[in-house]
């Protein structure tokens, strides 16, 4: 039996462990954005990210999605509409989508002109399946512990848009990115603390410690690969190890 | 038709609405004005969940605006592509929760007053008959005058909120209190919409002609919501009052 002391150990380790994934995000977003660019450099990753912001609500079509969700319930008449717990749930999915919808149009409008849906459907990275690949097997080891591991990840502490956000720039262009990101970040922090909450409220055992672990560090190795894809680079292997032994300074929470 | 003629035409039709308004807020505080039992709240607020999740108010779909939203979440998105697309979406998409909410509010309320689930086959029975008519009449005024008649149908929507800034103040037993603060949530999402109907017409009507015939529709809408408003408090329709309140024998209800 694990005892609460040691629990409390584990889950220092994961958040630690997280902490340096979003600190490798933030790293790669940084040096695309503090390096020299044309603004039509910037139009890749903003597009992924616009399509990120769509697909993940399912707002682009992606099975199991809060769209999805939404869209089957009212197929079947509406029965989160009939208790109480329904009725929460349904204005939770709503305020979600509302809020990736947002952040979609922050990005989207950075871009300016029309941001085509038809060739957003067409804008998944090969990194993209990869990390969807992943998803299937981790599913299929473990639902529980994957749900709970993909929780944890998702948005990768929000490692990217702190990185927008603390730009430190004069650059027109930049500022907007700075702005979108910070807004973005303040949106985005309390689902990662939603994540870690689902950790320690359903996790009893160091050896389901050690499993989720291992599907934090398959996920967050392959995220940091697909950020750097999304910016147009790549990030060394040796870098990913080092991220992953914890050798990265941890983002600092801004000032104000 | 010069700007002041019409500026004068406006402030006397929200001058009118206003009288309206007040006649609602009477009819709220001679329910309220008592002590009432679990099962007469139940009563009115059976007719507002229906309101909330079937009420055509504002569009004519016979689904409400709830499902008419919902129902086009999905679709409408792939038309955000532009800058002015996006806003419209977004838009949408804050209506709908804020409508949804309104819902939810109500039905939660309901629950605990009558300790049974909002079933969504039973919500379709809960219309009254004098909400019926008042339905009747936006509908036959939407159907002969067309956009026209949509605007006269915007002016009275709602009521000037006057229901909800009645139903914020009661108190004195745990069915008032969240009938309370139901009543506040709505009513701070409606001020915030303003008397932008009023603005509407002014834009829109050209001749006294224009201005006497939105009158007229506004009050046979107006007169029926008061009709709506004692039948939803099971009060026995008087006549006599609404003739006074339609010659402007009450006072406005202040602007807030």
């Amino acid at each position: 039996m694990t005892t609460t002391a040691e629990l409390t150990d584990l889950m220092a380790e994961l958040n630690s462990l997280g902490e340096s994934f979003w600190a490798g995000e933030a790293e790669i977003a940084r040096e695309f954005l503090m390096a020299a660019h044309d603004p039509k450099d910037h139009v890749h990753w903003l597009l992924h990210q616009c399509y990120r912001e769509l697909r993940g609500p399912g707002l682009l079509d992606r099975p199991s999605s809060r769209t999805r969700w939404v869209v089957d319930n009212i197929a079947a008449g509406l029965p989160a509409a009939e208790t109480a717990e329904g009725r929460t749930q349904l204005k939770y999915q709503l305020h979600q989508i509302a809020e990736e919808f947002d952040h979609f149009k922050l990005y989207a409008d950075i871009l300016g002109g029309p941001v085509k849906m038809e060739d957003m459907r067409g804008l998944s990275l090969p990194s993209d399946k990869v990390i969807e690949a992943l998803r299937v097997k981790l599913y299929a080891e473990n639902e529980r512990l994957a749900r709970l591991a993909y929780d944890f990840t998702e948005g990768g502490g929000a490692g990217i848009f702190y990185a927008q956000g603390a730009l430190e720039t004069n650059d027109p262009l930049l500022l907007r990115i700075k702005d979108a990101g910070r807004y973005i970040y303040d949106d985005e922090v309390p689902h990662g603390q939603h994540g870690v909450s689902g950790i320690e409220l359903n996790l009893t055992t160091a050896e389901d410690f050690q499993k989720i672990r291992a599907m934090i560090v398959e996920i967050g190795r392959e995220r940091l690969r697909m950020r750097a894809e999304m910016h147009d680079t790549t990030m060394s292997e040796a870098r990913i190890d080092e991220i992953t032994a914890g050798k990265i300074e941890p983002l600092k929470p801004f000032a104000d | 038709m010069d700007a002041q003629r019409k500026s004068e035409l406006s402030a006397s039709l929200n001058e009118m609405g206003r009288r309206f308004w007040a006649g609602e807020a009477e009819i709220c505080r001679q329910f309220w004005g008592q002590p009432r039992s679990s099962e007469e709240q139940a009563h009115w607020l059976r007719l507002q969940v229906y309101k909330e999740m079937y009420g055509s108010g504002l569009v004519g779909n016979p689904g409400g605006l709830i499902r008419a939203f919902l129902e086009e979440l999905h679709d409408q998105v792939g038309n955000a592509e532009t800058k002015e697309q996006r806003s419209d979406f977004e838009r949408s998409l804050r209506v709908l929760r804020e409508e949804y909410n309104h819902f939810k509010l109500f039905a939660d309320v309901l629950e605990t007053a009558t300790g049974q689930p909002v079933s969504n086959e039973s919500l379709k029975g809960w219309q009254l008959d004098e909400d019926k008519k008042l339905q009747a009449i936006r509908q036959r005024i939407r159907e002969q005058e067309g956009a026209f008649g949509e605007l006269a149908i915007m002016f009275t929507e709602g009521g000037g909120s006057a229901f909800f800034l009645v139903g914020r103040d009661i108190k004195g037993d745990p069915v008032s209190d969240e009938i309370a603060q139901a009543c506040e949530t709505v009513y701070t999402d409606e001020l915030e919409h303003g008397e932008h109907g009023a603005l509407d017409l002014e834009h829109e009507l050209d001749s006294e002609e224009e201005w006497a015939k939105a009158r007229e529709l506004i009050t046979e809408i107006c007169q029926q919501r008061l009709r709506m408003r004692y039948g939803m408090f099971a009060l026995p329709i008087n006549e006599a009052r609404i003739a006074e309140i339609t010659e402007g024998k009450i006072e406005p209800l202040p602007v807030a």
